[in-house]
């Protein structure tokens, strides 16, 4: 199987924080890391697997399936033309807005609403809407997101706030210039503070918040006050306080930041993310933190 | 078709696949040349080293 394999794809891969992958990223609306696109022989794309699956012969068969064209987009079509379904209808608008084709999503979500989709999926296509509007208006697509991460108790409110998140982190990645990198950047920093007000004690927001100032080393004091709430609310959890002990890190307490890390490292001493930063914070010769 | 397709693919063992396949050196572009030129699909990878 190997072989015939070997025999039948070429395979490529990029580093996507290399500066010269930077417009391929852009191109092919690379939005998650990893993400694996197949072409076919001509260069068409026929589908894509984003992020990571734990279970390695699913995420092949996936793959496998796509290279003989099964479940592929061109091949779902087909089925749906035989049958119209949902939730065909509702995967096929998620996987034009994996690749990037806004007018192709939301023609889908129209497709899949038509058929009376049940509230979850209708929730669903509500959040795919939202982001399929970024594609095509950017200003009416935040202000749909915005609109769903800010209302209370909104059961589409954290992912929308993920996924416009994702958004201006992906613009500020795939920036061409300084300008439009600081842009982005103070653009996902509105985003954390709206929501974070419309949504005070999420610890998610709080913690995505802490871990981007401490990442850039901006608004330490407040990126702090966000950490330790997160902690409080979410007790005994090691991510939060990889979080927390990262922006003491950043801020200059490196005391804070070892005791803190110690402390995730008693509820997940298995975490190799949390040694990484054991490691950093006990290094004599680490780099000073940002002031 | 596809039900033996399906089957076939369930039974592959993923350790079958795992390092065994080795990743084009040239450019991108120069790989999708190579994948028309010899006919065959094209699977790209972005990545990340964190």
């Amino acid at each position: 199987m190997i072989d015939r394999l070997s025999q039948t794809v070429v395979m490529v891969r990029l580093n996507i924080d290399k500066a010269d992958t930077k417009p391929f990223s852009k191109q092919y609306h690379v939005g998650g890391i990893p993400t694996v696109i197949v072409f076919s022989a001509q260069g068409q794309e026929v589908d894509r697997i984003i992020g990571y699956d734990d279970d390695r012969s699913s995420w092949l068969k996936t793959l496998l399936g796509y290279l003989y064209g099964i479940d592929t987009i061109e091949d779902m079509q087909h089925r749906y033309e035989a049958k119209p379904d949902v939730v065909m209808a509702h995967d096929l608008a998620q996987k034009y807005l994996d690749r990037g084709d806004g007018p192709s999503t939301l023609l889908w979500v129209e497709k899949a609403r038509s058929l009376n989709p049940d509230t979850g999926t209708a929730n669903k296509l509500t959040l795919i809407q939202g982001q399929g509007l970024l594609l095509t208006d950017p200003p009416k697509g935040t202000e749909a997101l915005m609109g769903l991460a800010t209302a209370p108790d909104n059961a589409l409110g954290e992912e929308a706030f993920q996924a416009l998140s994702a958004y201006y982190k992906r613009q500020a990645r795939n920036a061409t210039s300084p300008q439009e990198k600081k842009q982005a950047n103070e653009a996902r920093l509105e985003v954390f503070h709206k929501v974070m007000a419309a949504r005070p004690s999420d610890p998610d927001v709080l913690t995505e918040y802490a871990w981007t100032c401490a990442s850039e080393g901006i608004e330490l004091d407040k990126a702090l006050a966000a950490a330790q709430k997160a902690a409080e609310i979410k007790k005994n959890d090691a991510d939060t306080l990889a979080v927390l002990a990262e922006v003491y890190y950043k801020s200059g307490n490196k005391p804070a930041a070892l005791e803190t890390v110690d402390r995730a490292l008693k509820l997940a001493p298995d975490e190799t993310f949390i040694k990484t930063l054991k490691d950093k914070y006990s290094s004599k010769d680490e780099a000073k933190p940002k002031p | 078709m596809r039900k033996f397709l399906a089957v076939v693919l369930a039974l592959l063992p993923a350790a079958l696949m795992a390092g065994q396949l080795s990743w084009h050196q040239g450019t991108l572009d120069q790989a999708f040349a190579a994948a028309k030129g010899q006919n065959k699909a094209l699977v790209l990878k972005f990545y990340a080293d964190w």
